[in-house]
């Protein structure tokens, strides 16, 4: 409780600082000030949680969902089998210096301004993180045990269910921690190539508009997601992985 | 009865011999311990009996069948506890017998009555975590009798516990023994141990190992800890100190 104290207390000071700041330089097109920003929310949240929200929602609900198929099974391969690994592994890896929102434009070309275009932005962005954490998961099984296994005269199938599955449980929630968040930040920028609508495409007009209040507003909503998704993965993962501390 | 009959073993991918044409015999019922310096190959015994590991030459035999052609011949027990920290107590004690397909209900029935024989019944919904060193090599001993074979194969199990929790455990296994009546091979490399546990030492002084040196304990059981006090005993235990010294200044 007093660690969160602190926290609190150290964001109360930043938003305060904030305040004065924006109130000294007195040009919210510059620089609004949090409470402006605040009245930017509540004016508009209407039709920031009716229209883009959910256009935001949709992306990152389908992008994440096909960034852990993809991700898990990828791992699942790459651990069965050494050369997939091998073959595999090193492409992933050199894929991820290519920054992902450089060629997306390449996605509008094939799709246009689609959701498929968005959704394909948020898997890029979020399946590797899935893939490796997950691989390492498994990877992280003891000799000991597999040996132990062994000695029971456990099957392939039973070594990989009762013991590499649970050993990669608490890697795969460390990959949910990770890539979900920036699942719903991935969503919104992808916005900025193009979209219907969206929290990030809603952002990108209030700029046109040279309103910095209303640009900011939606990002807040952005990062209360964010948060809340994180928070409630944490809360499942407590249920879940109570063995943490001893992995 | 176990033997092994002029075994040869050298590591994979190693040109250094481990087993040398080693033979000895266990019969059964026997509590033996295996007693040798550190790295000297005791353990590689186990990965062989196991079938961790497979030999290059002689045979190894239970009741005179090859163990090649054998499933579910021996149990082992390794240093370290190895406990699932995601299953309760009564889970790991199950885990063999889900591997080896037995029904549910069996499963139960047997893990509760083995529970109950090391003492540990209330604590079968508990995690390993919940537990102290030396309940949590209690709850491996467990699983590794529901494995289900006559043979134990224990590997240091109590090694890595502090004095007093070892001295309570050789105790216990001690009454155990008496109890499930099975087999047990007991590797170890403390000298007191090794003394104080079993009918016959067996003691490796040479690599690779070529024969080991059988040594009858001149002790009753039950046995208690003063025992080990007698003349006779302790003058054993110098002499297989001396024994195992050698070997390491060698």
């Amino acid at each position: 409780m007093k660690k969160k104290l602190y926290g609190l207390g150290f964001g109360a000071f930043l938003i305060l600082l904030w305040q004065l700041l924006a109130v000294k330089i007195n040009a919210s097109y510059i620089l609004p000030s949090p409470l402006q920003v605040w009245q930017a929310l509540q004016k508009n949240f209407g039709v920031i949680m009716t229209k883009h929200f959910p256009i935001t929602m949709e992306v990152v609900l389908i992008g994440s969902g096909i960034a852990l198929v993809l991700g898990i099974s990828l791992a699942i391969l790459m651990d069965l089998d050494e050369r997939i690994e091998k073959a595999v592994y090193p492409i992933l890896t050199v894929s991820q210096t290519i920054p992902v929102l450089c060629i997306a434009p390449i996605f509008v070309l094939w799709f246009g301004y689609t959701t498929t275009t968005r959704v394909i932005v948020v898997v890029l962005l979020t399946f590797f993180s899935i893939t490796v954490n997950v691989f390492d998961g498994f990877k992280a099984t003891k000799q000991e045990m597999t040996e132990l296994m062994a000695t029971y005269g456990a099957t392939p199938m039973q070594q990989f269910m009762k013991l590499r599955l649970p050993t990669a449980l608490p890697y795969f929630f460390t990959a949910l921690k990770i890539s979900i968040p920036w699942a719903v930040v991935g969503s919104a920028i992808a916005e900025w190539l193009g979209a219907p609508g969206g929290l990030g495409n809603y952002s990108r007009k209030m700029m046109m508009d040279l309103n910095a209040a209303g640009l900011i507003a939606p990002l807040l909503v952005i990062s209360a997601v964010a948060l809340l998704i994180n928070m409630l993965i944490r809360l499942i993962e407590r249920l879940v992985v109570t063995w943490r501390a001893e992995v | 009865m176990l033997a092994f009959n002029h075994v040869d073993f050298t590591y994979p991918g190693e040109t250094e011999k481990i087993l040398d044409g080693l033979s000895f015999q266990v019969q059964d019922g026997e509590f033996i311990s295996i007693l040798g310096a550190s790295g000297g190959g005791k353990s590689t015994l186990f990965r062989l009996l196991n079938g961790l590991e497979t030999i290059q030459g002689g045979s190894i035999e239970i009741d005179g069948k090859n163990i090649q052609g054998l499933k579910h011949y021996c149990s082992y027990m390794p240093q370290k506890d190895l406990l699932f920290p995601w299953r309760t107590v009564e889970q790991n004690v199950m885990l063999p017998m889900e591997v080896a397909g037995v029904d549910k209900a069996k499963r139960k029935k047997d893990c509760g009555h083995m529970l109950r024989r090391v003492e540990l019944e209330e604590y079968a919904k508990k995690y390993p975590r919940d537990l102290s060193g030396g309940m949590r090599q209690r709850v491996s001993f467990a699983r590794t009798l529901c494995a289900g074979s006559n043979l134990l194969l224990l590997d240091e199990p109590f090694s890595a516990l502090d004095s007093i929790t070892r001295i309570n455990l050789q105790e216990w296994l001690l009454r155990q023994w008496v109890k499930f009546n099975r087999t047990v091979l007991f590797i170890t490399h403390d000298v007191e141990e090794a003394i104080f546990l079993s009918q016959k030492i067996y003691v490796i002084t040479e690599k690779p190992i070529r024969s080991v040196e059988q040594i009858e304990v001149p002790l009753p059981y039950p046995r208690t800890r003063d025992m080990l006090l007698q003349p006779e005993i302790m003058r054993l235990k110098e002499e297989l100190i001396h024994a195992l010294r050698q070997k390491v200044e060698a």
